[in-house]
């Protein structure tokens, strides 16, 4: 046996270390058990082989004894795979969340189910008042009641579509937020990777600014469809440590770069507006910074959400900016646009009918004489009414007398005619006639009365809602299960480190009760041997 | 390899299902104070779209059962009212065998014959009944009392019962501009006709007389309104064109006015784009008059015909024109054919020097033919009462119905709806005891 003597010391001395290194990590992750983002670390232990098999005065004895254990490194138990994983799924999921919560909002404003007092209902009113009307046409007190009841109608339609372009003004609000918020990640990002870097040049593992950095990029993923990659870059003397690189994934599978280590893109919120200071667009695009960066384009890259696939910036862009068959050319997408314009709509046809049956010439399309509605900017006619702008035309307003047309026919002249009631009925009987609705640009709506065209606005957003919730469903379960099986990997379990402890602690308690064995060796050795006889 | 759970996941899953828990318990609570279905779209389309449906339904039907509640309160109102005419005229008819008889001085068939007009009197007082401020005899117009009695003649809405003449003289209608010629004018123009010619914007009015065949003719620019045609009439009539051929009108007595517009209607163009004339008189069709109709929406299916005018068929008719039950117009030997004029002439026959009682016949044949006309009347009269009521109770049964299918859609059933909610919290019970045992135990309990 050709180990030295006090070899065993240092066996002993390393059992003692590792124990201890064990039992330090130990105590780590019990103490963080509950921190967000943490990652279970473990020591890597390997045992050290005896010295130098293969040296010139390497031990050539049979029996090779190894020189204890050694602490290697520290590391986290984590699977990259399944972050791939997670921050694929996750843009789905939240792009359903946002769609979800967005088209409650509208919802809560269009949905007559459980407050029945919406536009249905109030043109449900109108009918009535008009009814009674016919009982007894000309009569100034009922004319006086449809008249509030149709200002009534006017007044929600401006109320409801105020609400509407509420929640359109909320969500570009937080749409601007979020861009801030995912700026403010990658800059974090960003720094991180250098700090990371720094520390790994040094031959340290900053693991807890891997976590953090970790949970930037889950927090990321929520906005865009991102990738990550490592690129490994000397660092001189044979060294080589890892670079993050983060890119974001278009559609067409077209990358733009986010991150490139420790320089970063910028993402830009806009709004396009028109002369009258309406905004027409939304937009979001990417400003690569400090040069390096590896973007496709220079300078500015605008996004619409036919580049980016998921994710709130993708939901956002076009809840904001699609108005399905209200797009030219019309598109599948149905943003708070086109609730806005299908409200529109119903306000502009509703206010047609009601002013052609009560203009004097029946046969003439174009004549507008009595309207009932106007677009409250002077207009005596139904051009250019939708829900924001329709109102009680001037002329019915200042009319103290009889204003709706009872009857356009004189079948005798000497025989007063105005008392007849046939066009009362004739105006009840168009708004329940079933027509077909159509946008500007003539792309067909639906085919029904203005109440059933007012019920299929609130079917197609249900519609839209239980799709986008059931959706949204199952991209969460999904993201559940890759986040339960990244949490099986990643997370402390307290039983499993309060076993270690009892472990490690006996292992310390074995090493020194290894080192006390060595120590009464040694004393034989030394003190009593050869004193025989003495 | 079975996959490594950890306390925290176990902890983190059952945060998520104890709160799935509360979530089912609260939306159970929810439904059994509410008792809806479903408070969104969202929730259940289909029962939505059913549950709008219904609604729509109920809200019209409502507006039908009120429609027909109030056409029978009116036609009830009026039936009783034509019951007292009819004891009134059979009244009348007992008086005039009295009175008719030889046996009778002349000096009681005065007084019979005052009575007569008393009772004549109170027909017309009768037909002048309001119902909640209609005046239900009025036929279209019932905004008026509709009998008045100018000079001993009987007038329904302005016009005279017996010759059809209007106590506002002469008038005509363009389309929906209706030309009044006034009082004074009476029968002066009858043979008269006026055209509306339409001249380019802008243009002066202009205005011509044809004695030869009587036509007025007006020129006015495209977009003039009532107000100048009357000017351009008031005009002629006023020392113009038209001056010297009716001196009987008076210029401040024309008035124009558009039935819904103050646009003028122009005259409508004949094949060879000859505009077409329309005839001035100052008689009403009473045949017109006494089959106007009053239409009510009550639920059968309001229609309307492609001339614009509505299918009878589809709405209820509850007109009652006053003319239709006294009768109206005279034959050609001019004897009367309404009631009133007819007992106003039995009591001035009652009271002439040469009365004979063969020679009353003729007047007493014509009350007689005139009465059963009435009773006519009155039994169309009665099936058109008891067509809405049957109506009405329809409605009100269609209501119930539809009510019913409503609470069926949108509402739940309390009984259900509170089982579900003490499940929901048995469930939600069960999760938080569970979850107490579950949390709690460790290795470390077990460690000394």
């Amino acid at each position: 046996m050709a180990t030295s003597t006090f070899a065993g010391y240092y066996v002993a001395r390393s059992g003692v270390v590792a124990a201890r290194s064990n039992l330090q990590i130990t105590g780590q992750n019990i103490t963080n058990m509950n921190t967000e983002g943490y990652t279970r670390q473990s020591v890597v232990n390997s045992s050290i082989p005896s010295v130098g098999n293969n040296m010139r005065y390497s031990d050539t004895s049979t029996i090779k004894v190894g020189q204890g254990v050694s602490c290697d490194s520290v590391i986290r138990n984590r699977d990259e795979t399944l972050d791939n994983r997670y921050r694929a799924e996750s843009p789905k999921t939240e792009s359903f969340d946002l769609e979800t919560e967005i088209k409650t909002d509208l919802e809560n404003i269009l949905d007559e189910i459980k407050n029945d007092n919406g536009i249905q209902d109030k043109i449900a009113g109108l009918i009535k008042q008009l009814q009674n009307l016919s009982t007894s046409p000309g009569d100034t007190n009922y004319e006086s009641i449809v008249k509030n009841t149709a200002l009534g109608i006017a007044k929600l339609f401006n109320q409801l579509s105020t609400s509407l372009q509420e929640v359109k003004d909320q969500q570009a609000e937080y749409f601007s937020m979020n861009v801030e918020n995912a700026n403010t990640i990658i800059k974090q990002i960003a720094s991180l990777n250098e700090e990371i870097k720094r520390s790994q040049v040094t031959g340290a593992d900053p693991l807890e600014l891997e976590d953090t950095r970790d949970q930037l990029l889950d927090k990321l993923s929520e906005y865009c469809d991102i990738e990550t990659s490592k690129v490994s870059v000397s660092v001189g003397s044979g060294k080589y440590v890892d670079e993050l690189n983060v890119v974001l994934v278009g559609k067409d599978g077209t990358k733009y770069s986010l991150i490139d280590n420790d320089v970063y893109s910028k993402f830009n919120y806009t709004e396009v507006k028109d002369a009258n200071g309406n905004i027409t667009d939304y937009q979001l695009s990417l400003t690569k910074l400090n040069g390096s960066v590896r973007i496709a384009t220079n300078g500015t890259t605008a996004f619409d959400d036919s580049v980016l696939n998921n994710g709130k910036f993708a939901t956002y862009l076009s809840m904001l900016n699609d108005n399905g068959v209200y797009d030219t050319p019309p598109t599948t997408t149905n943003g708070i646009g086109y609730y806005q314009q299908r409200l529109d709509t119903l306000a502009n046809y509703f206010a047609d009918v009601l002013n052609k049956v009560n203009s004097s010439d029946s046969a003439d399309a174009t004549n507008y004489d009595k309207p009932f509605f106007t677009n409250g900017n002077g207009s005596t006619d139904s051009t250019g009414i939708t829900a924001a702008n329709i109102s009680i035309s001037q002329q019915w307003k200042d009319c103290q007398g009889s204003y709706i047309t009872s009857s356009k026919v004189v079948t005798d002249a000497t025989v007063d005619s105005t008392k007849r009631s046939d066009n009362i009925l004739f105006m009840i009987s168009e708004i329940n006639k079933s027509r077909d609705f159509y946008t500007d640009t003539g792309e067909f709506i639906f085919q029904g009365n203005v109440k059933e065209y007012a019920t299929d606005i609130s079917d197609t957003l249900g519609l839209e809602i239980t799709f986008s919730k059931s959706n949204y469903e199952t991209s969460n379960t999904k993201l559940n299960t890759i986040n339960d099986a990244r949490l099986s990997v990643s997370s402390v379990d307290v039983n499993e480190e309060s076993i270690n402890m009892v472990m490690y602690n006996q292992s310390f308690q074995a090493s020194s009760r290894f080192m006390t064995t060595m120590d009464e060796l040694i004393n034989q050795l030394i003190n009593n041997m050869g004193l025989v006889g003495r | 390899m079975s996959m490594r759970i950890t306390s925290s996941m176990i902890s983190k899953q059952y945060k998520k299902n104890a709160n799935e828990a509360l979530n089912t318990y609260n939306d159970n609570a929810d439904r059994s104070t509410t008792h809806r279905a479903f408070s969104r779209t969202s929730e259940d389309i289909f029962s939505a779209t059913k549950a709008f449906k219904v609604r729509n339904e109920i809200k019209a039907n409502n507006d039908y059962i009120a429609n027909a509640a109030n056409s029978e309160d009116f036609l009830d109102t009026g039936e009783k009212n034509i019951q007292t005419i009819n004891k009134i005229i059979q009244d009348v008819q007992d008086k005039i065998n009295s009175a008719i008889t030889g046996t009778k001085s002349a000096d009681e068939r005065s007084i019979i014959a005052t009575e007569l007009r008393t009772m004549r009197e109170s027909i017309v007082s009768t037909l002048n009944t309001q119902y909640a401020d209609q005046y239900i005899f009025g036929g279209s117009d019932t905004s008026k009392a509709p009998f008045s009695v100018v000079n001993d003649e009987l007038y329904y809405r302005g016009i005279n019962v017996n010759t059809g003449e209007s106590l506002e003289g002469a008038a005509t209608n363009v389309g929906a501009t209706v030309i009044k010629f006034g009082e004074s004018s009476k029968a002066t123009m009858n043979n008269s006709s006026i055209v509306i010619k339409e001249l380019p914007e802008g243009s002066p009015a202009d205005l011509s007389y044809d004695s030869s065949t009587g036509t007025i003719t007006v020129s006015l620019a495209k977009g003039s309104t009532n107000a100048d045609l009357e000017q351009a009439l008031k005009d002629g009539f006023n020392g113009g064109a038209l001056s010297s051929a009716f001196p009987d009108v008076v210029a401040d007595e024309v008035s124009v006015q558009g039935l819904p517009s103050s646009l003028v209607t122009f005259s409508a163009l004949d094949a060879s784009n000859n505009p077409v004339a329309s005839s001035v008189s100052n008689k009403a069709n009473l045949k017109n008059l006494a089959e106007e109709n009053v239409f009510v929406d009550i639920g059968l299916g309001l229609d309307f015909n492609k001339d614009g005018t509505v299918n009878e068929q589809s709405v209820f008719d509850i007109s009652m024109s006053g003319i239709s039950f006294l009768g109206y117009g005279q034959d050609s030997d001019g004897t009367h054919q309404n009631i009133y004029s007819l007992i106003g002439d039995m009591a001035d026959y009652l009271e002439s020097s040469n009365f004979t009682t063969d020679g009353s016949y003729k007047i007493k044949e014509a009350i007689s033919d005139g009465y059963n006309s009435f009773l006519k009347k009155y039994t169309e009269f009665g099936s058109r009462s008891s067509m809405i009521s049957y109506t009405k109770d329809y409605l009100d049964d269609k209501d119930l119905n539809l009510t019913e299918k409503q609470d069926d859609i949108e509402f739940v059933d309390a009984i259900d709806a509170y089982i579900d909610l003490m499940t929901a919290k048995t469930a939600y019970m069960a999760a938080i005891q569970i979850g107490t045992n579950i949390i709690q135990p460790t290795v470390l309990d077990f460690m000394k």
